[in-house]
């Protein structure tokens, strides 16, 4: 049976109807129209499905979206304010740490989440952090160069 | 080139900014909001027989709009190579996976249950599951009328199961083996290996009411994919256009038709938009990968390290159905790696299974073989007391050599990425720490010989009237930045600025023919051909600017949106003008065509027949640290050589080279699809273990360039062959820290174990 919730996701609240055991990902993706957050796995291996929930990173395929009722979301097209892209968004495509593209988005949200909770973090902890985020492309050279780039740009380090 | 040329800067490319938004559509992306959900019944068995099946249930179901089996195709094979396959299933299955039947319905829950509302009944029927039974006397017959498949242009081996099979010498093995000094010998295995995009295999069909099909499709091979779902489905091609969406990874994956014809079936019979995703776990047994292989091997050299015989035996285990474009001299030659080898004798075979199909993944069938004689080579240089890369440098192919398919490679830059990390070597010095040491392996891809036909594709420059331009190529971008570079070779020719082209790609109603993007051969042929179509456009230029400037063209030069007069420059034209000008003019509107110069290149082509023009050719390093309680390996560093003939895009390709050996580091250390009597028992992200951040050593690279003669400014392809060494890099490094020779991949803990306790 359809429950009614509502989703606060990129600061717009939508009122759904959601079976119970529909993910969130699902819903963002086939009912909000939201594509930007991949599909790669749907069991939590992959991380491309990765957005933020009131401020942690979580894979969205593991949420079921009831649970996530009058959560705050981001996803990847929250991110840009007035066309002005997220540092992170800059440094992936500066550094060269997009090919296809698939992985970007999760690995996007994953970073911010990082450098929310550590601005300054490590090769070492950038590489932890992301260590549930699968990239097939880039063998995640390009990628952790992008992270330190951007923790630079926005936290630059004290002279 | 002009001094403010292209060639050579790494241009940021272009679809980045839209991937980094979230806005890329892929796949079902784009799908309409009333689209059909598709999905597929498969096949439980490895093999059976099916006695009868019924989906009247499942027709029933309320929100099921159709419910398609075999009895609604066509009764044609097809296949990439040879045509083995059908859509469905009709009286038997071969492999778990095997599509049986398949719904569309209004949401995925009711296609979900539509599909456990059909009943098959089946005989299950003796499997064979690994190529040496199938290959005994007596074996079950995966394909009973094999000799009857087409087309006629295939060489089938026609016996049993052997699908094909492939014997090249030279000299005298016998003869030569016995004056070596030293003779090694050595089997060794790998598993099957998946592709593990990150984006599921996904399309989407719409039909309108003219009966036309348009389907979009994550796919490299558009052309290809539209003539297989024709013929699968009995369309003419007019009657499909295939548009060809972002694709979320490649590597094999999607270069030929995999949910296409089932996803067009169901648009036919619906009229409905119909969307198919397969599942992670459909990736495993829907799709097909990395064949499984099994290599013998005996090489044998002289005190000097002169390499007198190699004597080698390859055989491939392609499951069920065959998805490889069926190459198999080229790659039973590659068990003598990049060197000259007086004599030979080398067989190859490919068996039919009822594993999962095989197919292709990154740098198909090279990793294995090289793996073989990469690692029996260094135990022959450690035999000799040789230092394994002069070893390689004794014995590399040159320039000029004939290599075993007949063909004579030019251009080889091989010797140079030996020397490249031979300094490199030297410069990091022998690791002091216990347990680590460096390993050393080359690598080769692309020993194809020149065809006297030319490349299989076409394109098109239209340039608008206000001087900038349009790209119409059928080359699909698979991430690698492929697009960026095509463009980038445009605006060089016309020398305009990268962002003054803009780019039409991959439609088949639209673009002209493209073969794949794939084979590394993207950069060396479509860019070619992407050069010529430029060329013209630029003749079209200057002829236009020739008649209103009254300078001979001979005396023109075009830079910086202009074209100007050599000996006066003040005597000049905008492009923007030549542009306008052009619409009514005689030549009408400009629009280069790569069939204009083609002649030439076929000409210059045919002259060079027979040899290979853009060899690629490497040689990796690897430092690792063993543990031998546990037998885990570390990899701390890897460095890599590599010709690329010439760098156009620096960053492009040092992204390719990263990304490629860390996709060769999953097969050499953790990757195997676990298999066990047809079924495979890690369909899944968690348990099937690609690379992850964590993993990652640092790479550290030297590119050699030796400029080949067709590539467009000497550039030779780029990504397979990173993929290609790596498995032999780290086991020659396993062996060099605790001299433990683990031959089958990948180099798992316990065959480390396994191998430091049969040390001799
Ligand atoms: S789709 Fe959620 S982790 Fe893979
Ligand atoms: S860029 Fe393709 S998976 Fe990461």
């Amino acid at each position: 049976m359809k429950q009614l919730i509502s989703l606060k996701v990129n600061g717009t609240t939508h009122e759904v109807a959601v079976e119970p055991y529909w993910t969130l990902l699902n819903v963002i993706r086939d009912h909000l129209g939201l594509t930007g957050t991949k599909r790669g796995c749907d069991s939590g291996d992959c991380g491309a499905c990765t957005v933020i929930m009131n401020g942690k990173p979580v894979n969205s395929c593991l949420v079921l979206a009831v649970d996530a009722r009058d959560r705050d979301i981001l996803t990847i097209e929250g991110l840009a304010q007035d066309g002005k892209l997220h540092p992170l968004q800059e440094a992936f495509i500066e550094k060269g740490g997009i090919q296809c593209g698939y992985c970007t988005p999760g690995m996007i949200m994953m970073a911010k989440a990082l450098l929310d909770e550590n601005p300054r973090p490590t090769e070492a902890q950038v590489r932890q952090a992301i260590a549930g985020n699968l990239c097939r492309c880039t063998g995640y050279v390009k990628i952790v160069e992008a992270i330190l780039a951007a923790s630079e740009a926005m936290t630059p380090a004290k002279p | 080139m002009t001094a403010t040329s292209l060639i050579g800067q790494s241009i940021v490319k272009p679809d980045a900014r839209d991937k980094a938004l979230g806005r890329t559509q892929y796949g079902v992306d784009l799908k309409p909001r009333d689209a059909l959900v598709a999905k597929v019944l498969r096949s439980p068995h490895p093999h059976a027989r099916i006695l009868r099946m019924d989906v009247s249930k499942a027709r029933q179901l309320p929100g099921v709009v159709a419910v398609v089996t075999a009895e609604d195709t066509p009764a044609v094979h097809y296949g990439r190579w040879v045509h083995d396959r059908t859509v469905f299933a009709r009286d038997k299955v071969r492999h778990v996976g095997e599509p049986v039947a398949a719904v569309a319905a209004v949401d995925e829950d009711t296609a979900e249950e539509a599909l456990d509302l059909i009943s098959v009944e089946y005989e299950q029927i003796p499997e064979v599951v690994d190529p040496q039974s199938a290959m005994a006397p007596g074996a079950p017959l995966v394909h009973e009328d094999m000799a009857s498949y087409g087309p006629s242009t295939v060489r089938r081996g026609g016996q049993g199961n052997i699908l094909d099979q492939t014997v090249i010498s030279a000299g005298d093995v016998e003869k030569a083996l016995a004056q070596c000094d030293v003779v090694q010998r050595q089997s060794y295995q790998a598993p099957a290996t998946h592709h593990g995009t990150i984006q599921t295999h996904e399309a989407v069909a719409s039909v309108d009411a003219t009966g036309k099909v348009t389907l979009w499709s994550a796919t490299k091979s558009a052309f290809a994919v539209r003539q297989t779902v024709c013929l699968a489905l009995g369309l003419p091609m007019s009657r499909l256009r295939l548009i060809v969406t972002a694709m979320g990874g490649d590597f094999g994956a999607r270069g030929t038709a995999v949910i296409e014809p089932i996803v067009v079936l169901l648009a036919l019979k619906t009229h409905r938009p119909v969307a198919l995703t397969l599942t992670r776990q459909e990736e495993f047994t829907g799709t097909s990968y990395r064949e499984p292989a099994y290599m013998e091997l005996e090489v044998g050299a002289k005190k000097d390290g002169t390499l007198l015989a190699v004597r080698g035996k390859y055989t491939i285990d392609t499951g069920a159905y065959h998805d490889s474009v069926g190459h198999l001299r080229p790659n039973t030659a590659m068990l003598v790696g990049p060197y000259r080898v007086p004599n030979f004798h080398l067989e190859g075979f490919v068996v039919y299974t009822n594993n999962v199909p095989r197919g292709h993944v990154r740098a198909p069938r090279a990793p294995y073989p090289i793996f073989a004689i990469e690692s029996l080579i260094d135990a022959v240089a450690d035999k000799l007391g040789m230092d394994p890369v002069e070893m390689r440098l004794k014995n590399a192919v040159q320039n000029g050599d004939t290599v075993p398919i007949g063909a004579v490679v030019e251009h080889v830059g091989f010797t140079q990425t030996l020397q490249a990390v031979s300094a490199h070597l030297e410069k990091e010095g022998k690791p002091q720490a216990p347990n680590q040491a460096w390993g050393v392996a080359a690598g080769q891809w692309s020993i194809h010989p020149i065809e006297s036909g030319g490349p299989t594709s076409a394109a098109y420059v239209k340039v608008n009237e206000d001087g900038t331009a349009v790209l119409v190529t059928g080359v699909a971008d698979q991430g690698a930045g492929q697009h960026a570079l095509m463009a980038q070779i445009v605006a060089e020719v016309l020398s305009i600025p990268y962002d003054a082209v803009s780019l039409v790609a991959a439609d088949t109603d639209l673009t002209p023919y493209e073969q794949a993007t794939g084979g590394s051969r993207t950069t060396y042929r479509a860019g070619t051909t992407v050069r010529l179509a430029a060329e013209d456009a630029r003749r079209q230029l200057i002829s236009l600017a020739s008649e209103r400037l009254k300078v001979a063209g001979a005396d023109l030069g075009m830079e910086g949106g202009k074209v100007f007069s050599r000996e006066a420059p003040e005597v000049s034209v905008t492009l923007a003008a030549l542009g306008a000008a052009s619409l009514g003019s005689r030549g009408g509107p400009i629009m280069g065509s790569s069939n204009a110069g083609r002649a030439e290149l076929m000409e210059a082509m045919a002259k060079a027949h027979g040899t290979v023009d853009g060899p690629i050719y490497c040689c990796h390093a690897a430092q690792v640290e063993v543990d031998p309680e546990t037998g885990q390996v570390k990899v701390l560093k890897y460095f890599v050589a590599q010709d690329v003939g010439r760098a156009l895009n620096p960053k492009l390709v040092e992204a390719q080279i990263q990304g490629g050996v860390v996709f060769g580091l999953g097969g050499a250390l953790t990757e195997a699809v676990a298999e066990q009597q047809g079924h495979v028992l890690n369909a899944n992200l968690l348990d099937y273990r690609q690379p992850v951040a964590t993993s990652v050593p640092p790479i550290e690279m030297t590119l050699i360039e030796e400029p080949s003669q067709f590539g467009p400014w000497g550039a030779k392809g780029v990504g397979e062959p990173p993929t290609v060494p790596v498995g032999a890099a780290i086991a020659n490094a396993i062996f060099r820290a605790v001299g433990a020779r683990v031959t089958t991949l990948p180099l798992t803990p316990d065959r480390v174990v396994q191998a430091l306790k049969n040390r001799p």
